[in-house]
């Protein structure tokens, strides 16, 4: 598989899930693109983080894909690579449609719900692929 | 006043540092707008095999975006503030430019309100339109 930016995550496991595939994967702090977004406040960049998607989708598809359209595509939480030891990026490609979410399995424990049990989603893109 | 920025100028008005600041020109701010600019190097960040891959104009129309409301920041004496994308809205990327490209792009203000800006930008390489769409950007209160 080829990264845009060979040091920006690693691909822990794959598997499919109704229609989904799920990458589990992992930031990599040492990354360089850290040292400009951004000094001393690391935040993996929005656009890393689609890259991440399409390169995840380019996997499923079994061919290096181009991102040519994004209908909408919400960042609801910052993601910072020292915060998330495992991210799980979850990918459905219809023919040219994409639809894919960043999120977490597991929740640190807070008062009155227990670690792990829920799932949270930071990123949701909808678009089409060529 | 400062009107025109230029590579390393714009360090006043962006958060962003190398290596992935992705605007090098910032130029006729109005209220309502603004004109940006970013030749592609070989070194780029987001160059793959010559061409500029989709984070990176996606990340030039953001730090357009960054450029612009830090200049109305630098324009009242202020400090850049961090500015984040929160939604990216009906964007095409028609082609990736060539190394060598000089990007011009045209921002518009659509809306503002409590820390968000709503912009529409269109990306040229020379008359060819390379990406356009929308995008909402938040900027972190100090």
């Amino acid at each position: 598989m080829t990264k845009l930016i060979e040091d920006f995550y690693d691909i822990l496991s794959r598997r499919d899930e109704g229609g989904e595939s799920v990458f589990e994967v992992t930031l990599n702090p040492a990354c360089k693109v850290y040292e400009g977004h951004f000094p001393g406040t690391p935040v993996s960049p929005g656009v890393c983080n689609i890259q991440m998607i399409l390169e995840c989708a380019s996997e499923v598809a079994g061919k290096p894909l181009m991102l040519t359209y994004i209908a909408q595509c919400r960042m609801t939480r910052l993601i910072t690579p020292n915060e998330f030891h495992t991210l799980e990026v979850r990918i459905s490609l219809d023919g040219e449609n994409l639809r894919a979410s960043i999120g977490a399995e597991s929740v640190p424990a807070q008062e009155g719900i227990e670690a792990g049990t829920e799932r949270e989603t930071y990123l949701t893109l909808k678009g089409t692929v060529a | 006043m400062k009107t025109v920025f230029r590579d390393a100028e714009l360090f006043d008005l962006i958060p962003q540092r190398p290596p992935i600041v992705m605007v090098d020109l910032l130029q006729n701010v109005t209220d309502s707008g603004a004109e940006t600019g970013l030749t592609i190097k070989e070194d780029n960040l987001f160059v793959h095999n010559g061409q500029m891959q989709e984070p990176g104009l996606i990340e030039h129309i953001a730090q357009s975006a960054a450029a612009f409301a830090g200049f109305k920041g630098y324009a009242d004496g202020g400090q850049p503030r961090l500015g984040y994308i929160g939604e990216i809205k009906r964007l095409f990327v028609y082609a990736r430019p060539c190394v060598g490209a000089c990007l011009h792009t045209t921002l518009r203000v659509l809306g503002e309100a409590a820390g968000i800006t709503l912009l529409a930008a269109e990306v040229k390489d020379g008359e060819a339109l390379v990406a356009e769409g929308q995008m909402k950007i938040f900027l972190k209160e100090d």
